[in-house]
């Protein structure tokens, strides 16, 4: 019974049956899709079934890592620099302060949940981390375009790289071992220029949409390819793919053709990525991970709506906040017995943690999903408000025909 | 694990170099990802580790999935009854096709098992192989008519008979399927149990995915239905035994007659065509299994020749069913994954049902490069 071809097919129907029920309550498809295939993968004890088959994790993973490859092509390639050039100081010093009050906000909390200062630590380097796949989801699902919509990208991207950093500056200095530290982000970025260039050459000679669509699969592939290869120099994929986006967005000649079919690919590729990211919660008690997880989302969202309000004024600050509430379902891998290593892996693959390091990766998840399901809600609340997307209350008919 | 990438990169410059020549001529460049697959898989290059092809099963059964509901755009049975010709193509020209493909391989046949009593095991996958063979691209043959100039009555159904030749093809696996279940077993209701288990759960999937169709908003939804649905029922198949393919494609039968939905799902199924087509044969090229054994080269190749040499000039002796000599010569790619499934039967020792993906991708090479000189010529 660990087939994963069938426990990927099943937990994508009902994550792709839920996300229509869930946009017929006007909420988020993802929101559906993340709720209730966690919920059927708490039922059946599915992270225990894929355990026991070789290899039956490692399909289901790479079946997720392609769908976030594609969103995260998506999230770089939606990125137009120009548009936000001048605002480019605002954006630094946003997410520094933002990186900082986040920081503490979850270390305090780590802290007084009981955890050890180096655990508290990982923790909050690893919820530094605003979700680009489920911003760009979010946006493309409701067809979001303009100056919002851009910031919340380059400031989810930002985080991500922040979060990686700070990740490996803290698992250097418990392994003594600095080249990890040099290695990983330029590692992740070079890598992402490397594929990004390799997608664009055959890219920018396509003009049919099955053709692009192709490449781009083939590019996704090859992003996690070189992601998989990375793993033991640190490379991440989502920082690789956001930078082989970027690339695609601004060199690929027929890139509006690109952007239309990756925004094609999004909705699937959301629901199969978060409905398989949904299965990770492990087999920990729940009451301790939901104290945990509510905890350090409590924690997260107050920081980043404190700091947008100090930095941008209220309403202009509090839309930004509220789209950077998704947080990337990431998860701490133990890289060795002691310590806590990148947040390379994505959702369902959790590995079997034992102590503190299972705790630990089980509230990070569970904080994770709670932040995407009401992060996906206040990131579509706050566009609207900022005149960016339909609104359901204001424009129904608008609202309505964007969802088509 | 730096082998994999380096792989993907050696495939994408392999294709992206030899395709555009071929597609400056125009021409369909299926073979290039099949060649690709072959030479970086474990049996060849090992560029592509064993761990990562099964690691890469769901994205494979997703791909081939997707073709097989594609291919049942075309099994629309008001079409059928309009046209006149799906009673004609069905009792003539697959039976006849596949009796003279047999005529052919079940000599070679004979010759492999070495003795009449490996005779009787050796029938399903023979049946598999000719069926396999006979399956037919029908995207690339509607490509195929819409260049013909102006195409007679009989022509125009060109694309049913190959969606037809390629739904036997899927058929004759649940039937062979029951045949070797019976022949190990000795239980004659186990081909019945094949044929009508695939028909139920088929067109159960079919309904109940018809009806989330119908539900959904948007095309983002409905395609990640149709995402879930070949994954579903390849784990179904899987649990009760079952050909998938198979499976799939009766569920794309019932898409194909639900007048609601039916255009809106075949544009999202045909927009994804290439890029799965192009997931099919390198992952099923990587799995082609290396020849070997003693005199086992000479007996490949001749059974890869006389499947390529026979499938074109078997459609010509059945002119009923409008397929011309280059509409016939694009294989499905599922023709390998069909190939492909008689491996994991249970008691699939034999040397037929181990090299005959390996025949069937051979004879995909050739069949696209003869496609390729015959158009050359014109």
């Amino acid at each position: 019974m660990g087939d994963p071809v069938f426990w990927t097919g099943l937990v994508t129907l009902v994550g792709a049956a839920a996300a229509v029920a869930s946009r017929r309550f006007h909420v988020p498809a993802v929101c559906g899709a993340l709720v209730s295939a966690a919920a059927l993968a708490q039922a059946l004890g599915l992270s225990s079934r894929l355990a026991e088959v070789p290899y039956a994790a490692d399909g289901v993973r790479l079946t997720a890592f392609m769908a976030l490859a594609l969103l995260c092509l998506l999230a770089g390639a939606e990125i137009q620099p120009g548009a936000v050039a001048g605002a480019a100081r605002s954006l630094m010093i946003g997410a520094a302060a933002q990186a900082a009050a986040v920081g503490l906000a979850v270390f305090a909390t780590g802290r007084a949940l009981g955890m050890p200062s180096p655990e508290a630590a990982l923790l909050a380097a690893a919820a530094l981390a605003a979700s680009p796949a489920a911003i760009v989801a979010a946006t493309t699902e409701g067809r979001a375009r303009g100056a919002t919509t851009q910031r919340a990208l380059l400031l989810s991207s930002l985080s991500v790289a922040l979060s990686l950093l700070a990740v490996s500056l803290l698992d250097a200095r418990a392994q003594r071992s600095w080249q990890d530290v040099l290695s990983g982000l330029p590692l992740s970025l070079m890598l992402g220029c490397i594929g990004g260039l390799a997608i664009v050459v055959p890219l920018s000679r396509m003009t049919s949409r099955p053709a692009i669509v192709a490449c781009l699969g083939a590019g996704g592939l090859l992003m996690v390819g070189l992601a998989r290869a990375a793993t033991e120099g640190q490379g991440h994929l989502v920082v690789m793919t956001l930078t082989a986006g970027l690339a695609m967005g601004s060199l690929c000649a027929n890139r509006t053709l690109v952007r239309e079919a990756l925004r094609d690919l999004a909705f699937p590729c959301a629901i199969v990525f978060f409905a398989l990211s949904g299965t990770a919660l492990p087999d920990t008690p729940l009451a301790m991970i939901t104290f945990g997880a509510v905890a350090v989302f409590a924690a997260r969202a107050l920081a980043l709506g404190a700091v947008a309000l100090v930095t941008r004024g209220a309403r202009r600050g509090l839309s930004e906040a509220a789209t950077l509430f998704p947080m990337m379902p990431v998860a701490p891998v133990a890289a060795s017995g002691a310590t806590l290593a990148m947040p390379l892996v994505a959702g369902a693959f959790v590995p079997r943690g034992d102590g503190q390091q299972g705790e630990l990766a089980a509230i990070l998840l569970g904080a994770a999903m709670l932040s995407v399901v009401v992060g996906t809600i206040a990131t579509r609340r706050a566009l609207a408000r900022a005149g960016e997307m339909a609104d359901l209350a204001e424009d129904p008919e608008s609202w309505r025909a964007s969802m088509r | 694990m730096v082998t994999f990438p380096v792989a993907l990169v050696v495939a994408l410059a392999l294709m992206v170099a030899l395709s555009r020549p071929l597609l400056e001529a125009r021409r369909p460049v299926s073979s290039l990802p099949l060649l690709a697959g072959m030479i970086l898989g474990p049996s060849l290059t090992g560029l592509i580790p064993p761990e990562m092809l099964d690691a890469t099963a769901p994205i494979l059964a997703l791909a081939g999935g997707w073709l097989a509901l594609t291919a049942a755009e075309s099994w629309d049975l008001g079409t059928l009854r309009r046209s006149g010709a799906g009673r004609r193509i069905l009792l003539t020209g697959v039976p006849a096709l596949t009796m003279v493909l047999l005529a052919i391989l079940w000599p070679s046949a004979v010759i492999l098992a070495r003795g009449l009593p490996a005779l009787a095991s050796l029938l399903a996958p023979a049946v598999i192989l000719a069926c396999a063979s006979i399956a037919l691209d029908p995207t690339a043959v509607r490509e195929s008519l819409a260049r013909t100039p102006r195409p007679g009555p009989v022509m125009r159904t060109a694309p049913l008979a190959a969606s037809l030749a390629l739904g036997a093809a899927l058929a004759a696996t649940p039937i062979a399927s029951g045949l070797h279940a019976t022949f190990v077993t000795l239980l004659p209701w186990v081909v019945l149990w094949h044929i009508a288990g695939t028909l139920v759960f088929g067109a159960a999937l079919g309904v109940l995915f018809a009806g989330l169709i119908r539900l959904a908003q948007g095309r983002g939804a409905i395609a990640a239905l149709l995402v879930a649905l070949p994954l579903v029922a390849y784990g179904v198949a899987r649990l009760v035994e079952m050909p998938p393919l198979a499976l799939v494609f009766v569920a794309g039968v019932v898409l194909a007659n639900d007048p609601l939905r039916r255009d809106l799902v075949f544009t999202i199924l045909r927009e994804h065509h290439l890029a799965f087509s192009v997931a099919v044969l390198l992952l099923a090229g990587a799995r082609v299994p290396a020849a070997s054994g003693e005199g086992f080269q000479a007996v490949f190749l001749l059974m890869a020749a006389s499947v390529a040499v026979a499938r074109p000039l078997a459609w010509r002796f059945v002119p009923s069913v409008g397929v011309t000599m280059d509409q016939a010569l694009p294989m499905s790619p599922l023709a390998i994954l069909i190939a492909q499934e008689i491996m994991f039967w249970p008691g699939s020792i034999w040397i037929l049902p181990a090299m005959t993906p390996a025949i069937v991708a051979v004879a995909f090479v050739i069949d696209e490069a003869a496609w390729l000189m015959l158009w050359r010529n014109k």
